[in-house]
Parts: C-alpha cells; structure tokens; sequence
C-alpha cells in the first residue's frame, strides 16, 4: 500500500505506554515517513519547539502533560501547517471542544491501524491541494 | 367545773391527723367488712350502740355504726377523742356520775348515754390512734374481763382491715401499672422476651412472634440453644448458640447493644434483626437471673443500607470508566495493530515465522493485561449481598486494587508502594475489600494531588489473630475536628461534585459486615488509615 501523501511527512507519536508508542512509531515508519517518538505531554512539546513537524499523533490520558496539555501548548506556537490528532481509548470531549484546541481529528483505541494511516493520508494530501 | 370536759389533743396531733387523712377513709361508703366487726362487739358486749369512731380536727365520724343514726358528731363531745389518749381499754361505767362527762349533751341529751367503753385503733403505718372501736348503752353497766379481751380483740382486727385497705390500694396501684406497662409491652414494634438463667423464653410480646416470624409454641420455653434456630452472622456464617446476646448477657452480666443477627425461616431470605439484651439481678443477686432482650426488624433497612453500598460502588465505577476505557482500549490497540500486522505480512507472502512469534507472544500478553483488568473489575462489582467471608491472599486483593486504579495513580503522578506478603491470608469478602481500599486510595489522591511528591504506602503488621492494613499517604494527617465526623455518611470535604461524602461511612460498615474494623490512626504522622482483618485460621 503506498501512502503518498504520508511518506513525505514528519510525524511526532506520543504516548506513555512505550510498547504501543514503539508500535505506532513502526507502522508510521512503513509508510515512509520520518517519525520521532514521545512518551508524555512535556517531552512531546519539547520535541515540537525542536523540529518541523507536519502531524502530532498523541495519547489523551498521560502523567506528565497529557494530550489536553500538549494541543494547548502547540495552539500558542500558532504553527498552521502542523496539524495535532488525538489517539485515544477515551476521549471526554466534543466536537466544539475539539475544534477549540485546534484539534484536527481524534482516533479511536483501538482502531483499525491501516485506516489510521489511510486517513491521515488523505487528510494530508487534501490539505496540500 | 365548766360545761363538758373536752379531752385534750393528742400529744402527736398533728402527726395523728395527716395519717388519718393519708388513709382516705372519711367520709367513705359503708363496708361490709367494718360492719360485721361493730356487729359483733354489739353483740358480744350486749350493748345496743357499737361504732368505728374516727377522730377529725373538728368531729368523730363514724365508718361504721349499730343503734345510731348520725354519721359523725362534735368532737368537743366526743367520748372517743378521750379514748384514743389511752393506750388500752377506756371504761365510762355512768357517764350522769362522771365529772368529765355528766353535763355532756350526749349523756344529758336524748340519746343519754350512760356507758361507754373504747379502745384505740391506730393507723398501721405511724401507729398514733386514729379513732376507736367503741361500745354505748343508755344503762349503766360494765363489761367482763373477757368482752374487754373480745373487743380489744376486735379493734385489733379493725387495725388489720386498714392495713388491708392499704394493701388493697397498693395492689390496686400496682396492678394499674402493670396493666399499662404489660399494654406497652404489647404494643410495642419492637420484639420483647423475658429469659430465665437457662436461656428460656419464660415472657414475651406479640411483636416478638412478628419479628422473628414465629408461633408461641416455637417461642416460649424454647432457649438460643434449641435446634430449630437458624440465625446467622452479616457475613453469612452461623450464630453460634453461646455467641447469642441473651447469652452472652447472662454469662458476662453485661448489656450487649445492637447486635445484629439473621434469622433464617425455610429457604427465604434471612430476617435480619437488631438486638439488645440486658441481664437483670434479682434480689441483690450476684449473677442474673433473668436478661430481657429487645429487637427490630431491620431488614428492610439494611436492603436500603444495601442498595446504598450498591449505589456507591455503581458511582465508583462510574468514575472509574473513563480510566478504564483508556487502560482497556491501549492493550486493545497494541493487539490490534500486531494482528494487523501478521495479516498483512501473510497478505502479502512475506510471512517472517520469528516475527510472527514475537507479535503472537505480544498478543499473549497483552490479552493477559486486559484480562486481569477484568478480573479485578469482576471482583470489585461481584453483588456481595448473599456472599460469605472466605478465605483470601491479601496480596493478591491489593493487585487487583491498583488494577483497578493504577491509571488514576499514574495519571496524578502518585507513587505507589506496596509492602505486603504474597503469605497473608484473611478471611474477608473480597469485593468489600477492594471497595474499601478503592475508597481510601481514591480519597487519598483527592487529597494529596496538588501536593509536591504525592506517595501512596500500603503495608502489613501481624497481630496474634489480626492483619492489620495500612494506607499511608503523603498528607499531614486530618484535623481533630474532621477526625470526628469523617465516617459520618454524607460528610465530605471535597469539593461539591467531587466526593458523595459515602466512601468512609460505608466502608466503616462494609469492614463490620465481614468482621474487619476500619479506623483512622492519629497517632501516624501522615495520613493513615487501619483496616484491621481477620487472619484465615
């Protein structure tokens, strides 16, 4: 499966269960694109103050900052081109809410992964037309 | 010498006349028994006038009279207010010859009384005379030895009648009193029975056979130790018959305060009932003779206290959902995406086997996490309403505890320490338990999440029959005033929205139910509470 639109992007995964973070990170990496990996809130914004990224792909429920944090934190930067999806087994928020935080999407745990990433790829390819 | 002698006051007149108005007889109808008694003495004395006198501030007044129409007279002329200043006999032979009495009207006067003859009838509490059983004749004459004898004989039987009377109102009194406690009794809500030394229903109450859903024959006579009885504890295990409150009353002569018992009838569900039973000393007895025992149908009420525990362990849960989804789902996730990747591997033939074990041990694993939420989620809200204490590893129900809330643990950045021995076993409920710990460790993050380096320490001590369980939190401990109101229900000082104010009032009475006892430990300097249990023997 080729993820056009994907493979160029520069994704940020974040989330406290290492195992799936190392998971997720893998299959992003199939698609070709160039991932970097975060386990909380206060190391994912830290990475995003660091480096370009194109896709932050975060877990809500986190010790040491949590989804909430690290989307509230990435609004003030004001990046436009970077956009924040939330990946979650429980997500208390509404579409208002969402749309507050400038939050671009929420992914369901657990949740077909192939289409994750055939989402995301249209979702990219869209907003570079 | 003056009009008619009047005889003199008692010495103790005061006294005489309060007892004689203490025993409420003037002015009182005619009686049968005085009656026959002046009767008599008419007849033994062979006089025509016999009389009961009773002397009065300003009269005599006669309870009972033979040959005279007036009911009472002038004291001024009054023979008897000489009498009673004797202390035996008091003799007039001819009253027309006496200088104390010759011009009295009574003797002057149309009943012309010659002879008179009295003797004193006293009051049978102070013993001061009150008046006399007296004999009058129009004649003069004398009586013998022996009517004297005969009459004094019958003022002593007039004396015996008062004390009669005083017994009667008495008995009166009491059984007055003892109709309205014995309708009491009856009337009661609450069961009554009356035991004896043996254990023995010798009394009981109509509310008794309601209660405890019995017919008399099942109740009187019938002891705790009969064979018919099926009562059980809160935690479902028999009450043995030496264990029973009347029992334990009468062994220790000490009250025994709401116990709780279960009495089971055929297969329904056990009545539940509380019991009070005190011993009673009977003539300065040194050990009881007797214990009256009360109690309530609280069945009813404890199916509310139920739905309570119920309600609370509901809303638990319902807090805890949130925290549950999130730490079901990421297994969940990390499954699906090692299931998705041996299917694409297969879809596209390049099947590596060693990757292929690696992901299906993955699964393995992660199915076991999730499992063991499940576990723990299962004992937790498993309903405990019919279940038994049994036999439990204490380290294995706090596991299940931070299952339950390790996600709220990790998320509020709590450390968790625990120090218990995987070789303790209580005998607990376990679903209780872990509602209890779930409480405390839910209440101790509210109340130490803001602080800096928030801890949680769980730990054990043994005592010869106890384990004892401590929860140990970073806090300063609580203040003395909260200490006291704490385990009240529906006392919080949480914040409205954040705590029922349930947790530590239920959880006080879930450790009762399964024998356990949960307390607050001031002397810690941190915040510490002591679940005390059982050890499984």
């Amino acid at each position: 499966m080729e993820y056009n639109s994907l493979k160029d992007c520069s994704i940020l995964v974040v989330d406290d269960e290492v195992e799936l973070c190392e998971l997720v990170v893998e299959e992003f990496k199939k698609t070709g694109a160039q991932v970097t990996m975060a386990t909380s809130g206060f190391e994912g914004i830290q990475r995003v103050l660091n480096k370009n990224f194109d896709i932050v792909f975060t877990d809500i429920r986190m010790s040491n900052g949590d989804g909430y944090f690290l989307a509230k934190e990435i609004q003030k930067l004001n990046l436009t081109n970077l956009f924040v999806f939330f990946y979650s087994g429980h997500c208390e928020l509404t579409l208002e809410e969402l749309k507050t935080l400038n939050v671009s999407g929420v992914f369901k745990k657990p949740q077909s992964f192939r289409i994750i990433l055939q989402t995301l790829d249209k979702f990219i390819a869209e907003k570079r037309r | 010498m003056g009009f008619n002698l009047k005889a003199q006051h008692h010495p103790q007149e005061a006294e005489r006349l309060k007892s004689l108005l203490h025993l409420k007889i003037l002015d009182t109808y005619p009686e049968r028994e005085f009656d026959q008694i002046t009767k008599i003495a008419s007849y033994i004395c062979g006089t025509p006038i016999a009389l009961i006198s009773l002397v009065d501030t300003q009269r005599q007044w006669f309870k009972s009279k033979i040959g005279l129409e007036a009911t009472q007279t002038s004291r001024d002329f009054a023979f008897c207010a000489h009498a009673i200043l004797q202390t035996g006999p008091f003799i007039v032979k001819n009253a027309a010859s006496d200088e104390r009495f010759f011009d009295n009207p009574l003797v002057t006067g149309d009943l012309g009384i010659k002879f008179y003859a009295g003797v004193p009838i006293n009051d049978p509490i102070s013993k001061l005379p009150i008046g006399t059983l007296c004999v009058i004749d129009k004649k003069t004459r004398d009586l013998s030895s022996e009517q004297i004898e005969m009459l004094s004989a019958l003022a002593e039987q007039v004396n015996s009648l008062l004390q009669l009377r005083i017994d009667y109102k008495e008995l009166k009194k009491f059984e007055e009193k003892l109709i309205i406690h014995r309708t009491a009794f009856n009337q009661m809500l609450e069961g009554m029975v009356l035991q004896n030394n043996k254990d023995e229903v010798l009394d009981y109450n109509q509310a008794a056979l309601t209660v405890l859903g019995v017919t008399e024959d099942q109740l009187l006579k019938k002891s705790s130790f009969d064979p018919e009885w099926n009562a059980i504890k809160l935690d479902g295990s028999p009450f043995e018959p030496y264990e029973h409150p009347s029992v334990v009353a009468m062994t220790t002569g000490m009250p025994q305060a709401n116990t709780i018992m279960g009495i089971k009838v055929g297969a329904a569900e056990p009545r539940w009932i509380m019991i009070n039973s005190t011993p009673i000393h009977l003539d300065s007895e040194k050990n009881p003779t007797h214990t009256v025992t009360t109690f309530a149908d609280i069945t009813s009420a404890k199916r509310s206290e139920e739905q309570l525990y119920y309600s609370a362990k509901m809303s638990s849960l319902g807090e805890m959902a949130a925290g549950m989804a999130h730490e079901i789902n990421t297994p969940l996730a990390i499954i699906s995406i090692a299931a998705e990747n041996i299917r694409m591997a297969c879809a596209h033939s390049n099947v590596d086997i060693e990757t292929v074990i690696k992901k299906a041990n993955q699964i393995d694993a992660t199915v076991g996490k999730i499992a063991q939420i499940i576990t723990s989620l299962r004992s937790y809200s498993r309903s405990s309403v019919t279940d038994k204490t049994e036999e439990i590893v204490l380290s294995n129900s706090i596991k299940e505890t931070i299952t339950l809330c390790q996600e709220k643990l990790t998320l509020h950045q709590i450390e968790i320490n625990i120090d218990v021995p995987n070789d303790i076993k209580v005998r607990s409920l376990n679903s209780h338990l872990l509602q209890i710990l779930l409480n405390l460790i839910n209440n101790s993050v509210d109340a130490i999440d803001q602080t800096p380096n928030p801890w949680i320490k769980i730990e054990t001590k043994l005592t010869k029959d106890s384990a004892l369980l401590t929860v140990t939190d970073s806090g300063k401990g609580i203040p003395l005033g909260i200490q006291e109101k704490m385990m009240r229900p529906f006392f919080t000082t949480k914040s409205p929205g954040k705590g029922t104010g349930l947790g530590l009032g239920i959880s006080q009475r879930l450790a009762e139910s399964m024998n356990a006892k949960l307390y607050y430990d001031p002397s810690s300097t941190q915040t510490r509470f002591v679940i005390e249990l059982p050890l499984a023997k």
